[in-house]
């Protein structure tokens, strides 16, 4: 069958670290010794957390922090999403389930590494990875990759609250200090006045278009951009003002824009997807995840709207992935779909059946 | 839930001779034997006066006497002895299912009984050639629905779990599987490409080193599987119908009459295009068969009640598509056939 979602591997927490008050970090390693396979920066694994009491399975996505030549272990870098103040909606429940119960010594499931936000290699641009909050993670693979090759220029240019919230300050800070072609840039929203007196950041407020172009020079920059939605709303309208091309604006928003097992969205959970529709890249039919509140355009590499749908952090409920079982059935709120296997019963007007069919120009799912 | 209108294996043929055999095939209970000139007949066991089966009478040289007082009927199922009083009742009739011999078992035909024609019944290919070799094959009963085997019949992925034993080595297989619907069934197939023959397999190969090889799943309507094993040179293989001489062809066809919703009987034959008169082969062939089936049975037995018992929802898997395909298509014979059944007004 086609798809690789039969691929659940266990993995053992090697060490648990606390990188700010509000990101751990967990080594996951092989239980069989082995290394872990190879991944490409940028790439996020998916962590399943067996039912619980509310009887479904949790799915959640986590870019991978760890540096690419690290074998013997992936580095995930999670957030405690604590319930929103004033909202009578839980915290989230596997970021507090991880920080809260996953210790040393514990397994986790996971899927290998997957993804298509990753660093364009062989490329030779100059690079700026933009990042917002723990949007970071994938941005700290990519630098040791870039710094260990050292050839392009790359800034490293990351907006979070103050020092307290700014992880990897260290990590990324002694990886400029090695390479030359690495150069960090930190924007603090309200800076503590420990950081003030440390000289910690590069820039106070938000990131705005003027603080890039005051030490930006003038290049064709490859972009990567991750973080909250209103980051990457505001700094791709920036870049694209700043006159970069949307084919060289790689993006991923982080967050659980999954759904849980059940079928029912995540938008009750305090970490509240995306809301608003990000511009869409490149050619083709646009996609649109409307209860995960994101648009991308359809990717022929991929065989599926379910698989489309998970490589962006959508977890649809599935069983069979052959068109039989019907656990797929989806409503269309708006398009079509063309069927690459004729479903076993028909899904019924409105619907669509996403494991064995693709988007028939611009469609809206209920996802 | 069953087609009626089709051949079904009633017995092996070495499975009717003169004495009253009661069956029940499709939820009809039914007395088959053989006539005193060897013509096998199906009839209805239940004498018309008070039901009584006819396989608790005796049998006669053409006719079955019933034991509780002596009506008689011949093989098409009309009395001719009413010993009790002078006249011969129109109405004391029993019914008569039409039966053909072919491939050595007694085919049995549920439907209308003008519409039977011997000629829809299921072809073997080969059957005959001198140069094949058969198994002597079997018959056992299930516990289970008759999809149940069907599922079992389209579905390869079973055997690393199941058949630890008897097809040792069968392992998991990453080639993915073609699955087409037809008017005659579904086939669920795939050809892997230079394997190391299977040990079960590899003494009855008439070459040496690896094998391109392919694995047939079928299940014809309404419920016959046939498993066709190709064992070529590597570089031969691709097609099931241009082989290399060298090839070996084994063919595993699987018989499967509905008993009732839940019970099953199953009577199977291996064909292969080698060693036609090797007994130990053959011999060796019926064990394995033997044992594969056992081992599937246990589970199928154990399904049918797990899903019976069932509290919470089931899943369909990927492994499923060919056998759900073949179930949706087989309801939709059933469905069609029972709309025409109420069209001619007949029930």
């Amino acid at each position: 069958m086609q798809g690789n979602t039969g691929d659940w591997q266990t993995f053992q927490v090697v060490r648990k670290k606390h990188e700010t008050e509000m990101i751990a970090s967990f080594h996951l390693a092989p239980c069989d010794g082995m290394d872990v396979p190879t991944f490409r920066p940028g790439q996020f694994l998916t962590v399943r957390l067996p039912a619980g009491e509310g009887g479904v399975e949790l799915l959640r996505t986590y870019s991978i922090s760890s540096p690419p030549d690290e074998r013997r272990f992936f580095r995930i870098s999670v957030k405690r999403e604590p319930a929103p103040a004033g909202l009578s909606v839980p915290p989230g429940r596997v970021s507090t389930h991880l920080h809260d119960h996953v210790q040393v010594g514990q397994n986790l499931t996971i899927l290998p590494p997957r993804g298509d936000f990753v660093l364009s290699e062989p490329s030779q641009r100059s690079v700026l990875l933009l990042s917002g909050g723990v949007g970071l993670t994938p941005m700290v693979a990519m630098a040791h990759r870039l710094a260990a090759q050292g050839t392009r220029r790359t800034w490293f240019i990351h907006a979070c609250e103050n020092g307290r919230a700014h992880a990897f300050r260290d990590e990324v800070a002694s990886l400029a200090a090695r390479a030359a072609n690495l150069r960090t840039y930190a924007c603090y929203n309200r800076p503590d006045p420990a950081d003030r007196e440390a000289g910690a950041f590069d820039a106070e407020g938000l990131l705005t278009a003027e603080k890039l172009q005051s030490f930006l020079p003038i290049d064709d920059y490859e972009c990567y951009l991750c973080g909250p939605p209103g980051f990457m709303q505001a700094l791709y309208a920036t870049l694209i003002g700043l006159g970069v091309c949307e084919q060289q604006i790689h993006y991923e928003f982080f967050g659980p824009a999954s759904v849980l097992k059940s079928g029912k969205t995540s938008q009750g959970e305090a970490n509240a997807t995306a809301s608003q529709a990000a511009p869409a890249v490149g050619a083709g039919a646009i996609v649109t995840f409307a209860r995960s509140g994101f648009s991308v355009r359809w990717d022929e590499r991929y065989n599926s709207i379910l698989e489309f749908a998970e490589a962006h952090g959508v977890s649809p409920d599935f069983s069979c992935r052959a068109g039989v079982c019907s656990t797929c059935r989806c409503a269309l709120r708006s398009g079509a779909v063309t069927y690459f296997e004729e479903p076993l019963a028909e899904p019924g007007a409105g619907m669509a059946l996403i494991c064995c069919s693709r988007p028939d120009g611009d469609v809206t799912l209920d996802l | 839930m069953f087609l009626r209108n089709c051949w079904y294996v009633a017995a092996h043929d070495r499975g009717v001779g003169r004495a009253l055999t009661p069956t029940t095939i499709l939820d009809e209970h039914i007395v088959l034997f053989r006539t005193a000139d060897g013509r096998p007949v199906a009839l209805e066991d239940a004498c018309p006066h008070r039901k009584l089966p006819l396989s608790k009478g005796r049998l006669h040289d053409a006719a079955v006497e019933c034991g509780y007082h002596g009506l008689a009927f011949d093989g098409t199922g009309h009395c001719v002895a009413a010993p009790t009083q002078g006249n011969i009742p129109p109405s004391a009739r029993v019914r008569s299912y039409p039966l053909v011999e072919r491939y050595g078992m007694v085919w049995i035909w549920m439907g209308e009984p003008e519409m039977a024609d011997p000629a829809t019944i299921f072809s073997v290919p080969n059957d005959g050639d001198p140069a094949w070799g058969r198994t002597h094959g079997g018959v056992m009963e299930l516990d289970c629905n008759y999809l149940y085997v069907t599922d079992n019949l389209l579905d390869p992925s079973h055997v690393a779990w199941v058949h630890v034993s008897s097809f040792a080595g069968a392992g998991t297989e990453s080639q993915p599987l073609k699955i087409d619907v037809s008017d005659r069934g579904v086939v669920v197939s795939r050809w892997m490409m230079d394997r190391a023959p299977p040990p079960y397999y590899g003494p009855m190969l008439r070459f040496s080193g690896n094998c391109d090889r392919l694995q047939h799943y079928e299940v014809v309507f309404p419920s016959i599987g046939v498993n066709k094993s190709i064992f070529t040179p590597v570089g031969t293989g691709g097609s099931a119908e241009i082989l290399d001489p060298r090839a070996f062809v084994n063919i595993s066809y699987n018989f499967i009459t509905p008993i009732t919703a839940k019970r099953s009987r199953y009577f199977w034959y291996q064909h292969r295009n080698t060693d036609p008169l090797n007994e130990e082969i053959t011999r060796r062939m019926d064990d394995g068969a033997l044992a594969a089936f056992l081992e599937d049975r246990d589970i199928l037995n154990a399904v049918q009640i797990g899903m019976d018992e069932a509290r919470t929802p089931h899943l369909d898997l990927g492994l499923d598509a060919g056998a759900l395909r073949f179930r949706r298509a087989l309801q939709r014979l059933i469905e069609a056939e029972a709309t025409a059944r109420r069209d001619s007004g007949s029930t």
